[in-house]
């Protein structure tokens, strides 16, 4: 897919919210996100994969929190660093995603997703939809059922997200 | 509203119609049972007006959501009653075989429907034609006359169906005439048959049994506030308890509003029966009880797949054909019963046939066969171990094996489906005589009462049906009592040794100190932590019960299940989870995935449940006794779970003091017996050596007994009891390695050497009569057992209503009082505070979970005598005593320290 970098009618746009982890620019669609949340008490698991931190209570719904730095294999977050819950709408229904700091909404133009390179860590694939230059930084784009399930992750072999239809790649199981 | 207009594609009310298919599928059950019944010569005195009703309401409301093809259908059907009822004239079994055929045609286009949305091409012309038919030609005079004649007959036996093959010649055909029939009644004319009801859709039950859930969490956590917060206000108190109390009564009334009968499922049940004898040619007797029990809708659906599988197979491979069954001696029809019934809060349904049994030889074969378990571990299984195969998976995947192999056909898949929802299956079956599948199912799933216990700092729920057992051991005790077999540890409960599971170690909750090396949670090694009370929660996980090391054992609390997600679901040790009172999430521990992970064999029966009656018990085989030289080396056994320690004490530490031989031993005097001086064998021979043997036991103060050397601890079988007194102090013989071992009867031969040591009752005295009070069925049964083999007369109530109630009917009758604090209704504090209005004489004990100053305080200051933990059951006896309220006299108390 050819960048139409300007063009004279409006470009389409959609609404990401984008939140830093590790040092990183990620992003998920707005109505993919239900709140974001501060300090939460969560109820570790035991014996579940070490991306799950436990069960957390959204107003009476018992849902999953995972750590998204884990789930992507990223540096483990400092003691003490500030992180965020940030409540997604999922096929399971809720699930709660630890980041560490919320960033702006941005609205970004549908037309300007790239695949993500190649260079992308294997692990990451399954996760990231598509990359977004904005002005000086890229934003990664997350799809968000893969990130609960622990054996199948879903390797990004689609182009960028189509406008509408929330990323879903072609199935590889990655384990 | 109007009708729908022919050619557009119909709109239908999807409520409407989801009512339409749920009232029409019970109209056709509740028709189809009386013509199957009808047609066994029991008719109904409402069979007409029934079928005549029901059909209308078929036909109208079909009619309405345009199902042309139903309302088609029954509209000749109901013509054809119409003409039967107007001539007067009898049906006869083809009349009944028709509407039976129409029954079966409306279920199909309804099945459809709801399935598909649409009737779809099935064809009902035909047989709405040969309705009309054989509506205008009315049967012949004489059949009439033969018909009315045997009509009236009632069935002697009422509740029996009786459905075989095609009815051998020289059968009379049998019907009724329609003045039975009719019953009187006008047919069309009845009213509203649900009047004072009303139709709630399924998904405002699910709804409000959802919100019941949330209310019930919103009360635990107000409760506990309250607790927290405002502990001295009586007003918040009260109003706390009246939160508890309306809850409670709304949550039974909800639950009430999801009961089904399992009717739902044992209706059609004959009717299968019937088809399945005419499908195999035999000939099956089929008695449905208890259909009126109530369980939860959403398992009647988990009961119904069970149920028909074993009755199918129960027909298929458990009654012989009647040559078989006539060859064998047996009569000709077998007997199918299905039975249901509400039992300590479960609903158990037993399927028994009076069939040709599981034959366990020939499942150990095939069992040896398919690779599942070896030639020598099929030959070390009993019987009962050997039924159990049929459970295994890859077990009845099986090719036709016959006899055996469809009774294995999806055990593995049912046994799994029932405990997925919380239920059990049990087998038990005789060679020849038959067998009989039970099925316990709660009578609801979403709210349960659980145990509350903390490790490390996590808090889990176990649910109470899975609950046996509370023990809680102090340092001492578990240094002493926690025993290792092999690697394993275990503790000796009630006379089996019990696999111990640490949740910590399993959970890897326990800091790294502890080395990697404890891959499963069963203790490896001597390690049971010293200096630590040790809270074990038995539990029990199918036929095998095991304890859960714990931190602590908090309270008990009902619990709202709640789902887990998918990713968690794969981990077996958790059913699920829940929101405790303080807003924070418990996981739900599963105990037969903590089993399975932890390595204990759920198949193997090493610590099955003994019998509890003491005489099975002591008959029982596979009872572990140590057996020891004594005397003139006579070989002699005592058994296991009676002893409390082997020990080797110096020789020169033996005294005598009184005339009777005693020993320093922990801390306080041992009295010493030996068996030579009750049993008719020589003085031992033995050379003295420096160290004694020492075999300890514990009637509530220590004895040892000397024997000549401690052998072993073999399992053996009592041979012959000893009940006839020819030999004094033993229980019976038992073979071992070729000889005869005399079993001693400890507790006798303590008394008569040591009498002041054994707890003894006065002649005439009557045991103290206690009455106990707790909400809790696991805690009171437990409790009541253990205040009975102390000595006293238990009866236990469920409420502090009941408990108030009886002591008002029977006033003077009980010595003492033991209550739970938290109960629904008249709680503990109610109950005491009344009490020591009413009764101010009866002394009254509390026991709680709460470990906690406040709670003890104010229980004393409403009048408790005590308040004892309830894991310390123990100190209640000694409260008790205290109390001059003994279970057991210690007699001549003095000479203790004579």
């Amino acid at each position: 897919m050819k960048p139409e970098s300007r063009t004279d009618a409006p470009p389409a746009t959609e609404k990401w919210a984008s939140f830093h982890l590790a040092g990183e620019l990620f992003a998920l669609r707005v109505e993919e996100v239900q709140e974001v949340l501060m300090q939460q008490p969560i109820t570790p698991v035991p014996l579940a994969p070490d991306f799950i931190i436990g069960l957390v209570n959204l107003r009476g719904r018992i849902s999953l929190a995972i750590d998204l730095r884990r789930r992507l294999q990223l540096p483990p977050r400092a003691d003490g660093a500030p992180s965020v819950l940030l409540v997604l709408k999922h096929k399971e229904g809720l699930i709660g995603v630890v980041v560490d700091e919320m960033e702006d909404v941005l609205e970004l133009p549908t037309s300007a997703w790239r695949t993500p390179p190649d260079t992308l860590a294997e692990e990451h694939r399954g996760f990231v939809a598509g990359v977004c230059p904005t002005a000086g930084r890229l934003v990664l784009g997350l799809r968000t059922d893969p990130l609960s399930g622990g054996e199948q992750s879903i390797t990004a072999r689609d182009a960028a997200p189509d406008s509408n239809a929330p990323p879903t790649g072609g199935g590889r199981v990655a384990e | 509203m109007s009708p729908p207009e022919q050619d557009a594609p119909p709109e239908r009310d999807p409520e409407t119609l989801a009512l339409f298919l749920e009232e029409s599928l019970e109209a056709l059950t509740r028709m189809e049972q009386l013509l199957l019944d009808a047609e066994r010569g029991t008719r109904s005195p409402d069979l007409l007006a029934t079928l005549f009703r029901d059909l209308h309401t078929i036909k109208g409301t079909s009619g309405f959501l345009s199902l042309f093809k139903i309302v088609a259908l029954s509209h000749a059907a109901e013509d054809f009653l119409a003409k039967v009822r107007d001539d007067a004239i009898a049906l006869t079994p083809a009349h009944l075989r028709r509407l039976m055929e129409v029954i079966d045609l409306l279920r199909t286009l309804i099945v459809n429907v709801r399935e598909c949305g649409d009737e779809f091409d099935t064809d009902v012309n035909p047989l709405v034609a040969t309705l009309r038919d054989e509506a205008a030609h009315p049967p012949r005079a004489e059949e009439e006359q033969q018909t009315a004649a045997l009509g009236g007959a009632p069935s002697s036996d009422p509740a029996a169906t009786t459905a075989s093959a095609p009815a051998p010649s020289g059968e009379e055909p049998r019907s009724m005439s329609v003045k039975d029939l009719m019953g009187g009644g006008p047919p069309l004319q009845h009213g509203d048959p649900a009047a004072g009801t009303v139709r709630v859709s399924v998904a405002l039950l699910d709804r409000l049994m959802n919100l019941m859930g949330e209310l019930i969490l919103s009360r635990n956590r107000i409760i506990q506030l309250v607790k927290m917060h405002s502990a001295g206000d009586t007003d918040s108190q009260e109003a706390c308890q009246r939160l508890r109390q309306v809850t409670s009564e709304m949550q039974e009334g909800i639950m009430k509003t999801r009961m089904q009968p399992v009717a739902r499922v044992f209706d059609p049940i004959p009717r299968m029966v019937r088809d399945l004898c005419q499908a195999t040619g035999k000939r099956v007797s089929c008695h449905v009880e208890g259909t009126a029990t109530e369980i939860d809708k959403a398992l009647v659906e988990v009961i119904r797949d069970p149920v028909v599988h074993m009755v199918r197979n129960a027909i298929d491979h458990g009654i012989e054909p009647h040559e078989t069954r006539l060859a064998k001696g047996k009569l000709p029809v077998g007997t199918l019963s299905i039975r249901a019934a509400h039992e300590s809060g479960m609903v158990k349904i037993e399927i028994e046939d009076d069939g040709r049994g599981i034959d366990p030889d020939k499942l150990r074969a095939k069992a040896v066969e398919k690779g599942l378990i070896t030639a020598a571990e099929a030959a070390a299984l009993s019987d009962r171990e050997a039924l159990e195969l049929v459970y295994r998976s890859g077990f009845s995947t099986a090719d036709k094996v016959t006899e055996i192999s469809g009774r294995g056909v999806g055990m593995d898949v049912v046994r799994n489906h029932v405990e997925r929802e919380g239920g059990q299956v049990e087998l038990d079956s005789v060679v020849g005589k038959g067998t009989v599948m039970r099925l316990k199912m709660p009578l609801t799933l979403a709210i349960i009462p659980a145990l509350l216990v903390r490790v490390g700092k996590q808090r889990f729920a176990i649910p109470q049906a899975s609950l046996v057992d509370l023990v809680y051991l102090n340092e001492t005790q578990a240094a002493t009592s926690i025993e290792h077999v092999r690697d394993a540890a275990v503790y000796r409960w009630r006379g089996q040794l019990l696999p111990l599971v640490r949740l910590d170690s399993l959970f890897k909750l326990r800091p790294a100190v502890e080395g990697q090396a404890r891959q499963s949670g069963l203790l490896q090694g001597p390690t049971a932590p010293p200096d630590e009370n040790v809270s074990i929660v038995v539990v029990a996980a199918r036929q095998r019960r095991y304890g859960l090391i714990v931190d602590e054992i908090e309270d008990t609390e009902e619990i709202v299940i709640k789902p887990i997600s998918s990713e968690l679901r794969r981990l077996a040790c958790y059913s699920g989870a829940t929101v405790l009172g303080d807003g924070s999430v418990a996981l739900i521990l599963e105990a037969q995935g903590i089993a399975a992970m932890s390595g204990i064999d759920l198949f193997s029966s090493t610590s099955r449940a003994a019998p509890s009656t003491k005489g099975a018990e002591e008959g029982a085989r596979g009872q572990s006794f140590v057996l020891f030289h004594a005397g003139d080396r006579a070989l002699m056994a005592v058994p296991l779970r009676m002893v409390s320690r082997l020990e080797h004490v110096p020789r020169a530490g033996i005294e005598r003091v009184a005339g009777a031989e005693v020993v320093q031993y922990r801390g306080s005097i041992l009295p010493v017996v030996r068996p030579e001086a009750v049993l008719p064998i020589g003085r031992t021979s033995a050379p003295p050596s420096e160290i004694q043997p020492l075999i300890v036991f514990d009637f509530g103060h220590r004895v040892g007994m000397a024997v000549d050397e401690i052998l072993d601890i073999v399992t053996l079988t009592l041979e012959s009891d000893s009940s006839d007194g020819s030999t004094p102090a033993t229980l019976g013989k038992a073979v071992v390695l070729g000889r005869t071992a005399l079993v001693l009867d400890v507790y006798d031969i303590v008394r008569r050497l040591a009498p002041q040591f054994v707890f003894e009752r006065r002649k005439g005295e009557r045991p103290p009569r206690l009455l106990v009070a707790d909400d809790s069925n696991a805690m009171r049964t437990a409790l009541a057992g253990y205040l009975r083999t102390q000595g006293f007369e238990v009866h236990d109530v469920s409420s502090g209503d009941d408990a108030l109630r009886e002591l008002r009917a029977q006033r003077g009758r009980y010595d003492a009082v033991v209550t739970d604090l938290a109960m629904e209704g008249l709680d503990g504090f109610g109950l005491i505070r009344t009490l020591q209005q009413e009764q101010p004489q009866l002394p009254v004990f509390a026991w709680t979970y709460q470990d906690d100053v406040g709670v003890t305080e104010r229980a004393l200051s409403v009048g408790a005598r005590a308040c004892v933990h309830k894991l310390r059951r123990e100190e209640l006896v000694a409260a008790l005593q205290d109390c001059g309220i003994a279970g057991g006299r210690r007699a001549n108390d003095g000479r203790r320290d004579a």
